[in-house]
């Protein structure tokens, strides 16, 4: 890529109340910004500062909580703009792609038609297009680990649902403005659905409760009806022998 | 003693601990005790450690029978417990034997009580924590507030009951939440999208607590603040005490239980000290806001741990049985 991989420029220091530490980057959503983010928690992950008790990536900013007994917030300020020249391409490793199985079509896509009717997209096209490339994992949030992944066909991009559904089922895979997503629980939603996985990417009683972290790559592989319903965890061991070694 | 039952569960009791406090990068909700000074404080009483778990019993709370001889410490809001239908002190260690009832009554001043017994509540760790994360069904008992003839798991006493009973904190040492108090903020971290009497405006008049106010966030009703480009932000991660002010105008101050990254401006975030005095806020008491800086939060922060080490200490020095 010729392209410089992570940016970094007018970084901000601000507090988010007396335990968490909050830099600021570029405000927009991009890839390279975030790459920034991605790289500067790194780059303090290897320092080893005493105090930070974790790090959360966001699109355009990095929260770090840390201990208020064992770092002031000018201290950590002081410490992290230090290091600000330290930062490069080398800190903003690229994460893991997950394959994700996903069926497509019929009652697993319930807004497939709407999506094809305002986009003018047809259907054919639309799925084509969400099942082309990987997408980036800009954070994982909300709410029990709801990754924010993108950019989308910007073909493709339309606003949330101005009425969002009561209940939408885990698994779905949805997409709304630039971004996609992987609804981890059942939940309230308004995110347009065009299809539905099988894999459990959320589960709290796993050691790793969480399939996805901010900054790796997940990538869409479509699967017949028949077979996400038959999946079990025997088929999750194969698939992942197979496609997420 | 080995479990207590659950006679009558009350409005909302669920079990807590401190939290789970290094998840949030997956976007997991800390959960913990809404008032965790309060809660530390029963678990020192009784000989615990701070970050045991314990019962959290809000507005109206419920009935308990204890199976076993055992010590307990009840802290928080005022809810008038009564043991075998007399009333008990708070804020010292009592003891407490088999069959015997734990009630509560009135609501006299704060929301939220904690119940701490001798071994702590337990319940299997999900992400480090014990605490019930309602909206996630995991946590606590099997991820929801008590029912009816639940038997909640009690862990070992370490110590002899003779050696924690009655143990009591020094008067300067128990929050007061009858007292009408400023909660103090930390402006950030996009104070400057608000036009410029906004911050004038937030800590000039009080705000009241709206009925839609639970463990996820209090809504508040007041002078309307005014955002200078609209209320929306790229998302970026949330604090437990944030006050996010969407595009109404009327802020929420974000609590235990809610979501890791949200999409509206933060006019400010709440002190540690003062999230517990949030904590014990119900609807319709009000709420003024006085800004204070970070490193003045931050002081204020060291002097409440001095003081629960020395706490910390004491217990140090019970003899351990055996």
């Amino acid at each position: 890529m010729t392209e410089l991989l992570i940016s970094h420029k007018d970084l901000r220091y601000v507090p988010l109340g007396d335990c968490t530490l909050v830099v600021q980057f570029e405000n927009k959503i991009s890839i390279q910004v975030n790459r920034g983010v991605q790289a500067f928690a790194n780059l303090i992950g290897s320092r080893k500062i005493p105090g930070i008790v974790q790090m959360i990536v966001t699109f355009n900013s990095l929260a770090i909580c840390y201990d208020p007994l064992r770092i002031t917030f000018h201290k950590l300020a002081d410490t992290l703009h230090g290091l600000e020249d330290q930062m490069s391409e080398a800190h903003a490793m690229p994460g893991k792609t997950v394959h994700v199985p996903v069926v497509i079509g019929g009652e697993y896509s319930p807004d497939l038609e709407e999506v094809s009717a305002r986009t003018g997209v047809s259907s054919e096209q639309l799925i084509e297009a969400l099942i082309s490339k990987p997408y980036y994992v800009y954070m994982v949030g909300f709410v029990d680990g709801t990754p924010y992944c993108g950019d989308i066909d910007e073909r493709l991009a339309l606003p949330r649902r101005s009425n969002p559904r009561v209940k939408v089922r885990k698994g779905s895979v949805a997409i709304a403005t630039s971004q996609t997503t992987i609804y981890t629980v059942d939940s309230p939603g308004g995110w347009h659905l065009l299809g539905w996985t099988p894999m459990e990417m959320f589960n709290p009683y796993r050691e790793k409760p969480c399939v996805l972290v901010a900054g790796d790559y997940v990538q869409y592989v479509p699967i017949s009806a028949d077979e996400s319903e038959s999946w079990d965890e025997q088929r999750q061991r194969e698939w992942d022998r197979e496609w997420n070694p | 003693m080995e479990s207590v039952k659950v006679i009558k569960p009350g409005f909302f009791t669920t079990v807590q601990d401190l939290g789970r406090h290094r998840y949030q990068n997956i976007g997991i909700s800390t959960a913990g005790a809404m008032d965790a000074l309060s809660l530390r404080l029963a678990n020192l009483l009784v000989g615990n450690e701070e970050e045991d778990a314990a019962l959290e019993v809000t507005l109206i709370g419920p009935k308990l029978r204890f199976a076993g001889d055992g010590a307990i410490a009840i802290t928080g809001g005022d809810l008038s417990p009564a043991l075998n239908g007399i009333p008990v002190q708070m804020w010292t260690s009592i003891p407490v034997g088999k069959d015997d009832e734990l009630s509560f009554g009135n609501c006299v001043a704060g929301c939220r009580a904690y119940v701490a017994i001798a071994g702590g509540v337990n319940v299997p760790r999900i992400m480090g924590s014990r605490s019930t994360f309602s909206r996630g069904h995991y946590g606590g008992v099997e991820g929801r507030a008590l029912k009816s003839g639940d038997e909640v798991p009690i862990g070992n006493c370490l110590f002899k009951l003779n050696d924690i009973e009655g143990r009591r904190l020094r008067p300067d040492a128990i929050p007061d939440y009858g007292k009408d108090r400023a909660i103090r903020f930390i402006p950030g971290p996009q104070a400057e999208a608000f036009i410029e009497q906004s911050l004038d405006q937030f800590t000039s008049t009080p705000y009241v607590v709206a009925n839609e106010s639970d463990r996820m966030g209090y809504r508040l009703q007041g002078q309307q603040l005014n955002h200078v480009n609209g209320a929306d932000i790229i998302s970026d991660f949330i604090a437990v005490g944030s006050i996010q002010v969407p595009a109404n105008g009327q802020p929420i101050i974000l609590m235990a239980d809610c979501q890791t990254t949200g999409g509206y401006t933060k006019i400010g975030v709440v002190i540690s000290v003062d999230l517990p005095y949030v904590a014990q806020k119900k609807p319709r008491d009000q709420i003024r806001f006085e800004a204070v800086d970070v490193t003045y939060a931050q002081d204020l922060y060291r002097k409440r741990e001095k003081m629960i080490t020395g706490l910390k200490l004491l217990n140090r020095m019970l003899p351990a049985l055996r």
